[in-house]
């Protein structure tokens, strides 16, 4: 049973690494966002999160 | 920093810095999805269809729920089960005060209310093992640590100081620390090139279940002691003979090192709940209510051979952020802590200022009035030569003789619960801080023979 439970679950690995854009990048395709590909262009980044509008709440420090 | 600062994963192609996986080869295995969730790659027509779609469903910190994420595949299992339990995660500390300020000794057993309002207002302070080996903790602010080249989004073993460590410990702790506060110099060991790690040996990820059983941050296993490094000063000057602390009174006063080595420190008033929040929110400023004060209390604790600080009858206390009306706001919705327990607890505690010297305002007695040396430097650093009739002089205080009343603001007085630094009246505290204050000058508060 464990050797089955370890199979289904290398086998689900497999499948979650393998539809990864680290692992395949997709690149040059018209319209096709990853991940990887927004977050590695800051120009591209910053226009999304400004268009969007989205400030993260600024926090500060406090417990000592 | 700009929010897209924030999340941006820096790359460089002429340094060989081409995509994530260059930057941390292992945790790229496991891939932006296999953490994160969301969808990757979109197709989409335009930029916000796609930022929509690609993080429907996204888990921004997949270490809040770290049994699912960091201990996956047998990786980090075991620090995610001690991390469980541990003192960053669980704050048993506030956790056991809370219950003794609301009479009870279990913080289970408090009020439905009370529980809430903790969830509410205290662990929102949580950190995560992301927010201290990735990021910049929520509560400073978030963001990648690191945010050069080749390290952001790069999972780093060892937490930035700057960034991880003073970023939450940073009103009392990063102040002291840096020497950020007005006239004090940087912690000596900080000068000396020592980061925190140097001294905090304690598993931050706590030792275990165990750990349910501390009600006190100074409990837990293996904290860094000033004798862990400085084992051979017990006996190598008069005041250390005649204060160091060992829980014996009869061969003299027992000072915690604080009590001598620490520069003033910040001290805080009212809470973090309650109408301080309110009025915090409001005007956003750090500086709020903070302010900086040394002051000398009575260990409450002292020669009780189970406490942590039992040894130190003198100590270094700061006043914390708690007060009747800490607990008014909702879901506490307490308008008067005193209807509670709120005595069972002093106000001004057990301090460690995180900023020693040598030579403090009460150990450079070179300075004297008469500016008489006792202190002489020679090529092997300082030498004691004389201190009769001269110890008392930054420290001591006695009523009427040669000095008059001196040092008295020193100390932690029945005059200090008449208004606090910004004015605000403290009585209402005076009782809890009984056992803590100095109950007069006479000679025997401190000679007990």
């Amino acid at each position: 049973m464990k050797i089955l439970i370890t199979s289904v679950v290398l086998v689900g690995l497999v499948l979650l690494f393998s539809a990864c854009d680290v692992i395949t990048p997709t690149e040059g395709e018209e319209g096709d966002y990853t991940c990887e590909g927004c977050h590695t262009d800051g120009p591209l980044l910053r226009d999304i999160i400004e268009d969007l509008d989205l400030v993260p709440e600024e926090g500060h420090s406090a417990p000592g | 920093m700009e929010p897209w600062d924030k999340v941006l994963i820096r790359t460089n192609t002429r340094i060989g810095i081409n995509s994530y996986v260059d930057v941390d080869p292992q945790h790229a295995q496991i891939g932006c999805a296999g953490c994160h969730q969301g969808t990757s790659p979109v197709d989409a027509a335009d930029d916000t269809t796609a930022f929509r779609k690609a993080h429907a469903g996204m888990i921004v910190d997949p270490s809040a729920e770290a049994e699912y994420s960091c201990a996956g595949s047998s990786c980090h299992g075991g620090i995610v089960r001690s991390n469980a339990t541990s003192m960053h995660t669980q704050l048993w500390g506030y956790k056991a005060t809370i219950a003794k300020r609301f009479g009870e000794t279990d913080f289970e057993d408090c009020p439905a209310n009370v529980k809430e309002g903790f969830t509410k207002d205290c662990t929102s302070c949580h950190t995560t093992c992301g927010q201290c080996h990735v990021s910049v903790p929520n509560t400073a602010g978030g963001g990648f640590m690191v945010q050069n080249v080749g390290f952001s989004h790069k999972f780093i073993r060892t937490p930035d100081e700057a960034n991880v460590c003073t970023a939450c410990h940073g009103s009392r702790i990063g102040d002291d620390w840096n020497g950020h506060i007005e006239g004090n110099q940087p912690d000596t060991h900080n000068e000396y090139g020592y980061g925190c790690l140097d001294c905090h040996h304690e598993d931050l990820h706590g030792d275990g279940p165990g750990d349910a059983e501390y009600t006190n941050r100074y409990e837990v296993a293996g904290l860094p002691q000033c004798v862990d490094c400085h084992q051979s000063t017990a006996d190598d000057n008069v005041y250390h003979v005649q204060h160091w602390p060992n829980g014996d009174e009869t061969d003299g006063s027992d000072l915690a090192c604080y009590v001598c080595h620490s520069q003033q420190y910040n001290n805080c008033n009212t809470c973090h709940a309650g109408t301080w929040q309110d009025e915090y929110n409001e005007q956003n400023t750090d500086e709020y209510r903070v302010y900086h004060q040394f002051k000398v209390g009575k260990n409450p604790s002292y020669a009780d051979e189970d406490h942590v600080h039992g040894d130190a009858e003198w100590i270094a206390v700061r006043h914390i952020p708690v007060s009747t009306d800490a607990f008014v706001n909702e879901p506490w919705g307490i308008p008067d802590m005193r209807t509670y327990s709120y005595d069972e607890l002093p106000t001004w505690k057990y301090s460690s200022p995180h900023n020693i010297q040598l030579w403090t305002d009460r150990t450079q007695i070179a300075m004297t009035a008469d500016d008489s040396a006792k202190w002489v430097r020679d090529d092997l650093g300082y030498e004691l030569i004389d201190t009769v009739g001269y110890c008392y002089i930054r420290c001591h205080t006695k009523l009427g003789g040669a000095h008059g009343e001196i040092n008295e603001d020193l100390f932690l007085r029945e005059d200090d619960f008449v208004a606090d630094f910004t004015g605000d009246d403290l009585q209402d505290e005076a009782a809890a801080n009984a056992d803590v204050m100095i109950d007069g000058f006479a000679c025997t508060a401190c000679h007990k023979n």
